[in-house]
């Protein structure tokens, strides 16, 4: 008698945390291939790169590749509907998806030539940085 | 990063001019001019008058220092400026806070 009880107690508890995880962040953990083929059926050669909590709650942030360009796709907790499209944090007008992509495509810092860059600060300092820019 | 310099000897930016022509067509002019001048101490300053909208003079040279930038800023894929390239490798757009400089520069 004690047992059936515990277990429908846990039953219960088991519903409640789903259905409270759903509605807040997304806490499941997707494994990459399920992800990717998932969304195969959208994009029959994607890659899954990464998987992350999107900035908004509910949706999973999927790092994609396909035929070599990355992009982001949003993804929701019963992995039925994809968004495509720009998460934009309004008060800071930040487009927080354009953000997390340009951060993923590296370049070779070695391979830029520095020899003809205006250097600002002490040029045998440690850390150093390139930057690109516009005089006007 | 003129602030960050100006606080660490730690830090170091090299500036590479990439004129955007399709929006700044004096640009270009503006960027030869600069890269024409060799001490680096009076190009800084060619640099701040340019960003205050001061005339810094027509190119005293010939050079293809600009053209290579562009041509190497379109292989990066970088279309805005200031664009840093961090010493991972990665990209950033616009002009960072004092702290969030340094955070970016110190990660792996």
């Amino acid at each position: 008698m004690i047992r059936k009880i515990l277990i429908a107690l846990c039953a219960v508890a088991v519903i409640l945390a789903a259905s409270i995880a759903a509605q807040a962040e997304d806490t499941s953990s997707p494994s990459r291939q399920d992800v990717e083929k998932l969304l195969s059926i959208l994009y029959p050669d994607v890659k899954v790169i990464a998987i992350a909590p999107a900035m908004v709650g509910g949706l999973k942030e999927v790092i994609i590749e396909v035929k070599g360009e990355k992009g982001i796709v949003y993804l929701d907790y019963a992995r039925q509907k994809a968004i495509f499209g720009s998460l934009v944090d309004i008060r800071t007008r930040t487009n927080l998806t354009k953000r997390t992509l340009d951060s993923l495509a590296t370049v070779d810092f070695a391979s830029i030539p520095l020899a003809d860059a205006i250097v600002l600060g002490n040029p045998t300092a440690r850390n150093r940085a390139i930057v690109f820019d516009d005089p006007d | 990063m003129k602030q960050l310099v100006a606080e660490s000897k730690d830090y170091v930016f090299f500036l590479k001019l990439m004129p955007i022509i399709q929006i700044h067509p004096d640009a270009y002019k503006k960027a030869k001019a600069i890269a024409c001048e060799k001490s680096n101490e009076k190009a800084l300053g060619m640099l701040e008058d340019a960003y205050a909208g001061k005339d810094v003079g027509e190119p005293a040279c010939e050079t293809a220092v600009i053209d290579d930038n562009i041509a190497l800023g379109k292989k990066l894929d970088i279309t805005g400026t200031p664009t840093i390239i961090l010493p991972n490798g990665r990209k950033t757009t616009g002009a960072p806070s004092v702290d969030d400089l340094k955070a970016m520069m110190n990660l792996k």
